[in-house]
């Protein structure tokens, strides 16, 4: 069984799961899981004004088709302006009918400002990403809507916080629902699988699993700065030169880059 | 993802309007656009930028004949508003075109098919393709699926007279009332969705 995600770089070994969730999980089991989950969504939010959090990823997918099983669809998703373009038109293609979208300040000039959150070496300031973006997001859409339970994709195996049962209220008073709270990382391939739903194309990028959805400044899990525009150059060049004309770590790389495309150049031309 | 709304007929009610207008922006919070026709005069565009927190202040007119509404979910182009949508395609009679889904490859679309754009909106491909075939919606969505396969699309045009919609996967609810016909891109009091494939012209 695939352990936390954060200490899994191997991409190969996801990829694998992912291929081989339908063996490893059959579909007597999976429609067992799936009977006993939505069941449980019903009895916990019998009388509710229920919506959940959406981000395109593996979890909020398979949390897309049990919330709406178990009756339903409002949701909302909170953007930055820092996403990669394939995967806002992933998100085109792909979101729910009853989506909001909701975005946050957070931009090119906003990191500037703030160069201290590019690419996150911390676990604190990692977490200082999810609660300006996906957090506050959340609150807002909560408070302006009403919401009594927020349901979201969190997992024990993801080493994400669940509380009890699945179910907990933060400081700011927002409750938070997890329905697939001990669901295995097998067990969600195997309903993607089933679910016929195919992913984002984030995974299929540089250590895709571990990283996820979610802004390409806040890349985390990189050794150095030039290893994480490494990542970004190769997903997108576009996100690198835009960054380039506002950030000056971001222009540095593409000096270096530029310097080291000559030196080889060079020494193909002496050799 | 973007909304559509709006309306054909005689004089459409306001607040079921700004309804539509406030559902269509759930899916698109970037940007907000309105080309509209009083009776018997031309279409006029009005387009606003949004940002997290500020809402713009936007004023419906009050009696339009037609209006086709759209609130972007920007994939580029985020302080653009050339490339807010209705955007305006350079023909007589001027015709509004506003989309909800992705053109991919777009500029090599462009360049196969021959087709002049103004911006570098990917979804103004799609309306000069339509323009091209002679507003034949099917042989439009003909020809952008041989470009890049299936994928879902919703889009409406309009001119002063008459409003066309087309869903093409991406849902698009439309309700007929005694003063007019009204759409959106999430369900609304009374409406059906339009089936997947399918496509509706309506005239003043």
């Amino acid at each position: 069984m695939l352990g936390r995600k954060q200490s899994l770089s191997d991409q190969r070994t996801w990829e694998a799961a992912y291929r081989n969730a339908a063996t490893l999980v059959q579909t007597a089991a999976f429609e067992d899981l799936l009977a006993q989950t939505v069941s449980q969504i019903r009895q916990t939010c019998q009388g509710k004004h229920v919506a959940f959090g959406w981000s395109g990823g593996k979890d909020s997918l398979v949390l897309q088709e049990v919330m709406a099983l178990a009756g339903y669809t409002e949701c909302v998703l909170v953007l930055t302006y820092l996403e990669y373009r394939a995967f806002l038109q992933w998100v085109t293609d792909h979101m729910p009918p009853d989506l909001t979208v909701l975005r946050t300040r957070h931009d090119l000039c906003w990191l500037r400002d703030h160069p201290h959150m590019l690419f996150p070496q911390t676990a604190s300031t990692a977490a200082q990403w999810f609660h300006q973006v996906q957090h506050q997001g959340q609150q807002d859409y909560v408070r302006a809507r009403k919401i009594d339970f927020l349901a979201v994709g969190r997992r024990r195996l993801d080493g994400n916080y669940c509380g009890r049962d699945g179910l907990y209220t933060n400081r700011a008073g927002i409750t938070r629902y997890a329905p697939l709270v001990s669901w295995t990382h097998e067990e969600v391939f195997a309903a993607l699988h089933y679910f016929g739903r195919t992913l984002p194309p984030c995974y299929g990028w540089p250590r895709g699993y571990q990283v996820g959805t979610g802004p390409w400044a806040a890349r985390q899990w990189t050794c150095s700065l030039r290893e994480a525009f490494d990542e970004v150059w190769q997903i997108d060049p576009e996100v690198v030169l835009e960054a380039a004309r506002m950030l000056p770590s971001a222009a540095g790389y593409l000096a270096v880059r530029d310097m080291e495309a000559l030196c080889a150049d060079s020494l193909v031309l002496s050799g | 993802m973007c909304g559509l709304f709006g309306f054909i007929g005689i004089v459409p009610d306001i607040a079921l309007l700004l309804t539509l207008l406030r559902l269509a922006r759930t899916r698109g919070p970037d940007a907000l656009g309105i080309a509209s026709a009083l009776p018997g005069r031309e279409l006029v565009w009005q387009h606003w930028l949004t940002r997290p927190g500020k809402t713009p202040s936007v004023t419906l007119p009050r009696a339009p004949a037609l209006l086709l509404g759209h609130a972007r979910l920007a994939t580029s182009g985020h302080g653009a508003l050339a490339e807010t949508h209705p955007l305006r395609l350079r023909v007589e009679p001027p015709v509004a075109f506003a989309h909800n889904g992705t053109v991919y490859r777009h500029e090599a679309l462009a360049l196969e098919t021959g087709v002049q754009c103004e911006t570098s909106c990917d979804s103004e491909v799609l309306g000069q393709l339509w323009q091209q075939s002679g507003k034949d919606v099917t042989l439009t969505m003909q020809r952008l699926e041989t470009s890049q396969g299936v994928t879902p699309h919703a889009w409406g045009a309009a001119t002063a007279q008459q409003v066309w919609l087309a869903s093409w996967g991406q849902p698009l609810y439309v309700a007929a009332r005694e003063e007019g016909r009204y759409w959106c891109s999430r369900r609304f009091p009374e409406s059906t969705a339009l089936s997947a494939g399918t496509f509706v012209s309506w005239s003043l």
